[in-house]
């Protein structure tokens, strides 16, 4: 079956689909790896079989565990597609701009491969990470059942950047910070620096969740607590959280890993900036 | 930077971004593709648990390496749902060696038969109109496999045991239906 000098036409249609045994599954692999002509018909293949599969609404729950994982939490558009969510986009709310954060470089790998001509469509100056959500995002968030989050620290090579910036937000003169104690015993257990209306949370004493909680930080004092975002299982200790102006007091609770509208766990630690 | 400046950027903008690990891009990336990627795990999978894990798996993958996502080599779409495919497939393959083991320690009685009506597994799927229209082009000598490898996510083997037909036939009805699937397809308009 194996004919490593011709191109296995029969068999790029069948490995498209996935339906190849393994051993020759790894055979046409190796031949695509030197006949650009035969991946160019596995890519027609493929367009062709996508085209067949019409878009089904996914669970909430789906989104809610790719946010929770990735950190690419709080934004709502993602429940549009599902039957429930409204069809107009999320309410574009008078989020607050967050300073420009210095945006440290990508990893070599995950710079774009190709000219960064496209900045002038829109996606210019990204900062690395978006943490700017007020009180109005956040509830436009709650109101249809999403999870304000924020962007936490979960790749293996970025904390020691993300700690780096918490600790020049906190050395900075005048720097708001507040020290949460923890309920127990009232060690500090962590700190949230305010860096205009983002900031960030340093764990500096609490223990790290069991499978499937997070922690999740709330801003108190208003009609009801407002999700600054989920922080994680405590494994890293510095995230990026939002900071709405006016926020005073804060409480850090144990959640499901997605996140909660509202604080249903315990609350491990309270504080406040004055 | 808000949603709406995402709303209006390609797709291959988007994954840029997504190397720049702009979250807001991911979740945009998701909001158009996350509905096909959801349908066809199910559909493969037939399990709503184990199509959360395929689709969870395929954006975060997105998300730690997007360099994998090549332009040049087709649209997000079709990069995402061979991701979702090849996965499924993966969970598929392994639940049913998992169940031949169990059939061999005996604590199955029975062996589930080969599909037994192929036409009405064709009939259940929910395809859009010009889809099936494009399918029903084909006849079913090239449909049927097609339909029993790609939805069933069976092996070519298991297909040809299924309809009942040589391997090497399966192959090369697998092909040439494929090209002709596009073709049909161009010819509703769907350019894959």
């Amino acid at each position: 079956m194996s004919e490593p000098e011709e191109h296995p036409v029969d068999e790029l249609a069948v490995y498209a689909l996935d339906a190849l045994d393994p051993d020759e599954r790894l055979a046409v692999e190796a031949h695509l790896a030197r006949c650009p002509a035969c991946a160019t018909i596995v890519d027609e293949h493929r367009a062709t079989l996508a085209a067949l599969t019409t878009d089904e609404p996914p669970p909430p729950a789906v989104w809610q565990r790719i946010a929770a994982q990735t950190g690419a939490g709080d934004v709502p558009t993602p429940l549009a597609v599902m039957p429930s969510a409204p069809t107009t986009p999320a309410v574009p709310g008078p989020t607050v701009p967050g300073p420009p954060q210095p945006p440290p470089a990508p990893p070599s790998h995950l710079r774009p491969r190709r000219s960064r001509g496209s900045q002038g469509s829109g996606g210019s100056a990204a900062p690395r990470r978006w943490v700017a959500i007020s009180g109005v995002a956040a509830a436009a968030a709650l109101v249809v059942g999403g999870v304000a989050g924020v962007a936490i620290a979960n790749r293996d090579d970025e904390p020691a950047n993300l700690a780096e910036l918490a600790a020049a937000a906190m050395d900075q003169p005048g720097a708001a910070v507040a020290t949460l104690a923890a309920s127990d015993d009232g060690r500090d257990a962590a700190r949230v620096v305010a860096d205009g209306s983002t900031g960030y949370i340093v764990l500096d004493d609490l223990p790290t969740l069991p499978a499937g909680q997070a922690y999740q930080l709330w801003r108190l004092g208003g009609d009801a607590p407002v999700s600054l975002g989920v922080i994680g299982d405590g494994r890293q200790h510095v995230a990026t959280v939002g900071i709405p102006a006016g926020t005073d007091m804060l409480a850090l609770s144990t959640e499901p890993a997605a996140g909660s509208v509202a604080p249903t766990g315990a609350i491990v630690a309270t504080g406040s900036f004055a | 930077m808000g949603s709406a400046t995402h709303e209006g950027m390609s797709d291959t903008g988007l994954a840029m971004a997504v190397a720049r690990r702009d979250g807001r891009a991911l979740a945009e990336i998701y909001r158009r593709h996350g509905g096909a990627v959801w349908a066809l795990s199910r559909r493969v999978l037939r399990d709503d648990h184990l199509a959360e894990e395929v689709c969870q798996t395929v954006f975060c993958a997105l998300w730690e390496q997007p360099e994998r996502f090549d332009p040049e080599r087709g649209s997000l779409r079709s990069w995402l749902l061979a991701q979702a495919h090849g996965r499924s497939v993966d969970v598929v393959r392994s639940e049913e060696a998992r169940r031949r083991r169990d059939e061999r320690d005996g604590r199955y009685g029975s062996t589930p038969g080969p599909e037994s009506d192929v036409e009405a597994t064709v009939q259940e799927l929910d395809l859009a109109a010009h889809v099936r229209r494009a399918l029903d082009l084909l006849g079913p000598d090239e449909r049927d496999p097609i339909v029993l490898a790609y939805f069933g996510g069976r092996s070519y083997r298991d297909t040809a045991l299924a309809l009942g037909q040589p391997e090497g036939t399966v192959k090369s009805r697998i092909r040439s239906g494929l090209g002709k699937l596009r073709r049909a397809l161009e010819a509703e308009g769907v350019t894959p």
